[in-house]
């Protein structure tokens, strides 16, 4: 043990994908959508939201506001010699210690207030009209969804539901301002608690799956900021 | 003449336009100055990280009406990249300059009155300070004994209103903006996540309803850094227990409720640090997440990593050059050098061996500096050692803390026996100094035998106290031989300070360039204002006013005579 041990190893693999999100759709005839090109670049992911069509109005669609985002999370906290020697002791961090992955436009989201939002503030700042069968007024319909970050941030705020591979009510999306009156996209996130039980929409055990708003006019692009809170 | 009314009116509008500010450069000079720019105007900055894309940098800058570009020459991330932004329909004054220069450039074009001055090697002490600028609507400035003579003459001809020197600096630095005679305010602790608590604090002081930071390595920048918006903590993969106990502290106080590490290079440390404090905490617990990624929604896309910018991490490199016992002074003499881009901290604990058995040890009480490309010889007294073949195990601790080492190295080396008398002799004379042209002029005399080393110090007293120049340059003569050393730009004396001022030049020079330890020593001649130059201004606009008055009578008399 020539250089002692050292504190090392704590890897963690925050793995992610984007996928437009079907929705349990009603929508009538005539609900129009922009088609728009997908335009996917090397390093980094820019893609606007899927087209709506209105023929088939009987089955679940795609729509312009509304995207997603699943992966892992996988941790494990070692003491060991360097990262590829065998540990001498392990603190296992699975995803039963909890926490939660969140979505933000805002680079620099604040977290120190985390406070409740409303669909109306969603469909306000991404300029959704509230009477559309997918804006956040009729998407958020869950006015109860809890949140519980560390310390006093934790409350109940309008959520949605996703589903997991057999279509099951099974990840929350809540929404959570970091100001009492959100001004812009910024100021919002979209966020779901860590799970190491819930199946995916893809049919994977654990990890994270979480929807948030996107911009549904054409040829505009957002990019989203990922941040996790490791309940510690 | 419609269009070029226009056109005139953009031209005159063009600075009050743009709030925008797209940054296209692949060099972190550049890059941060543009950030500093922005953000202390109240601007808002785009970097193009390398790699980004060119079509959808495009579209999210979009048409933001007045856009100021400030481009690489040689380096930018994107060719041809104004046009664009216009073809997008903005208004784009380009900045095409780089470095140094850009630096000062977009310092005089900021019109801000408040400096941060530190030196640009150091890259985390740009994470550290972009914040508290935009808090204090500062701009940075980079500084070093390479472009000290620029940094002191600009601000010497825009007289801020607060100056402050940031971090380690090199001594010309230091000297010259304190001899500028404006108030400056130093942090500079010797380590770089004590000055960072330094202005986190004092930011999180002056800005108490933010309970927010961010936790960074400070080697690259990042969007959530560029804005200026939340301080910046920094962290490494051993995390000191002064930022343990900062980041305790706040959080017990309130100061502090929530941290986001940027990326999750130093996860482990800082999870382990947030367990830490929460475990103190009562009725408290401090919140940290961890920025992770970034992407888009729909489609098929992966989130991605979040985009950075590299900037340069300082680093020292000593080495143990040369060994060797001088029956002489009774001492051993070693000569370490500094390969490094910046100062080194260092400290030696070597053990002498005489025929192999250890006879004692000799090395530092304290840590000592060797500045960045410097050699410095270093006398360790032992008195007789005994007769046998010598030899040392030199166990040198270095780094460029001045709190902590992060390098060491062990040298085993046979010394040989070298009795050196230095008998060089080296005089200075005829030392005068213009402080209309802030120059000085020192002639040196080498008056021995063999070459001389020598090193020049200037020092002034006068009613502002004590001003000194190190220069940092050793200089040779050959032996005999005379020369005149000038000193331009550096001084920075006042004008009306000059009749009340003491001057002297001081050289430390040896035979060897690593032991300069001998002085040579000289008054200097102030050269008082030259009164003659206002006489002759007097005398011209006497004669001026003279052709004045009688042309206007001659006028008079000429119209009365029409009349």
């Amino acid at each position: 043990m020539n250089k002692g041990l050292m504190l090392a190893a704590f890897a963690v693999l925050l793995l992610g994908s984007a996928f437009a999100i079907p929705q349990n759709s009603s929508a009538s005839a005539g609900t129009t959508g922009n088609y728009t090109r997908q335009i996917a670049a090397a390093g980094s992911v820019y893609i606007e939201g899927g087209n709506v069509t209105e023929t088939n109005v009987s089955r679940a669609g795609s729509t312009e506001k509304w995207g997603a985002f699943y992966g892992n999370v996988t941790a494990g906290l070692a003491l060991a010699q360097s990262d590829t020697a065998a540990p001498v002791y392990t603190w296992a961090w699975d995803l039963t210690n909890g926490g939660e992955v969140c979505a933000s436009t805002g680079s620099a989201f604040v977290w120190a207030a985390v406070l409740p939002t409303t669909a109306s503030f969603i469909d306000a700042l991404w300029s959704f009209v509230p009477g559309d069968v997918d804006s956040a007024n009729n998407t958020f319909n869950d006015a109860t969804a809890n949140y519980a970050f560390a310390g006093d941030g934790s409350g109940t705020t309008t959520g949605v539901f996703t589903y997991d591979d057999v279509g099951a009510d099974t990840w929350e999306t809540f929404a959570v301002n970091e100001s009492a009156s959100p001004a812009s996209k910024d100021d919002v996130a979209f966020c779901v608690n860590i799970s190491a039980t819930n199946d995916r929409w893809d049919a994977v055990t654990g990890g994270y799956q979480l929807m948030v708003a996107t911009n549904e006019t054409a040829n505009t692009f957002e990019r989203y900021y990922f941040y996790v809170e490791l309940n510690a | 003449m419609g269009v070029f009314n226009n056109l005139l009116l953009a031209c005159l509008l063009m600075p009050l336009l743009h709030a925008y500010v797209v940054i296209n450069s692949q060099d972190y000079m550049d890059v941060a100055s543009a950030i500093f720019y922005a953000n202390a105007n109240g601007d808002v900055n785009y970097l193009i990280f390398p790699g980004d894309d060119y079509a959808l940098s495009l579209m999210q800058i979009g048409n933001r009406g007045g856009i100021l570009l400030v481009e690489s020459p040689g380096k930018p991330v994107f060719a041809g990249f104004r046009s664009a932004l216009e073809a997008e329909g903005n208004l784009v004054e380009l900045i095409s300059s780089t470095g140094t220069q850009l630096n000062l450039e977009l310092a005089r074009k900021s019109g801000v009155r408040n400096f941060i001055i530190t030196d640009s090697v150091y890259g985390h002490n740009i994470v550290s300070l972009v914040a508290y600028a935009k808090s204090t609507h500062a701009y940075l400035i980079f500084a070093n004994k390479s472009n000290v003579g620029e940094v002191a003459s600009f601000l010497s001809s825009n007289r801020p209103d607060s100056v402050m020197l940031y971090g380690i600096l090199d001594e010309e630095v230091v000297n010259a903006v304190e001899g500028l005679g404006v108030g400056t305010e130093t942090i500079n602790n010797g380590d770089k996540y004590e000055d960072n608590m330094e202005i986190v604090d004092r930011y999180l002081s002056s800005n108490p309803e933010l309970k927010d930071v961010l936790l960074s390595d400070g080697n690259v920048l990042e969007v959530s850094i560029n804005t200026g918006d939340v301080p910046v903590v920094l962290v490494s993969t051993v995390i000191p227990d002064s930022t343990y106990n900062f980041m305790l502290e706040n959080a017990r106080d309130g100061r502090i409720s929530a941290a986001t590490l940027i990326g999750s290079t130093n996860l482990d440390p800082v999870y382990d640090m947030t367990k830490k404090v929460n475990t103190q905490l009562v009725d408290k617990r401090l919140r940290v997440l961890v920025k992770f990624g970034q992407g888009a929604t729909g489609g098929s896309g992966e989130v991605q990593p979040l985009s950075t910018f590299p900037l340069p991490s300082p680093f020292a490199a000593v080495s143990l050059d040369s060994a060797a016992y001088n029956p002489a002074s009774g001492a051993f003499e070693l000569v370490y050098s500094n390969k490094g881009n910046a100062q080194a901290f260092v400290k030696s604990s070597i053990q002498v061996l005489l025929n192999g058995q250890q006879v004692g040890t000799i090395g530092d009480d304290e840590r000592y500096t060797i500045r960045r490309g410097e050699s410095k010889g270093v006398r360790y007294p032992f008195e007789n050692p005994g007769e046998g073949q010598l030899s040392i195990n030199d166990t040198t601790y270095y780094g460029v803390s001045a709190l902590s080492f992060d390098k060491a190295f062990l040298k085993y080396m046979d010394v040989g026996r070298i009795s050196f008398v230095d008998q060089s002799s080296m005089a200075l004379s005829d030392a005068s100094y213009s402080p209309l042209e802030d120059k000085l002029a020192v002639k040196v005399r080498n008056n021995g035998t063999s070459e001389v080393f020598y090193r020049i110090s200037v020092s002034y007293i006068n009613d502002e106290g004590i001003t000194v120049y190190d220069e940092e340059q050793v200089r040779n003569i050959s032996a005999g031989r005379n020369e005149i050393v000038s000193l331009g730009g550096v001084l920075k004396l006042p004008m009306d300070k000059a009749d009340k001022t003491r001057m002297n030049v001081t050289a430390t020079y040896g035979a060897r360039e690593a032991f300069l330890e001998k002085r040579a020593h000289v008054d200097v001649n102030i050269e008082g204002f030259p009164w003659w130059i206002l006489l002759i201004l007097l005398m011209i606009l006497l004669a001026l006013a003279y052709w004045y008055y009688k042309r206007r009578k001659g006028q008079g008399a000429s119209a009365k005579s029409l009349q």
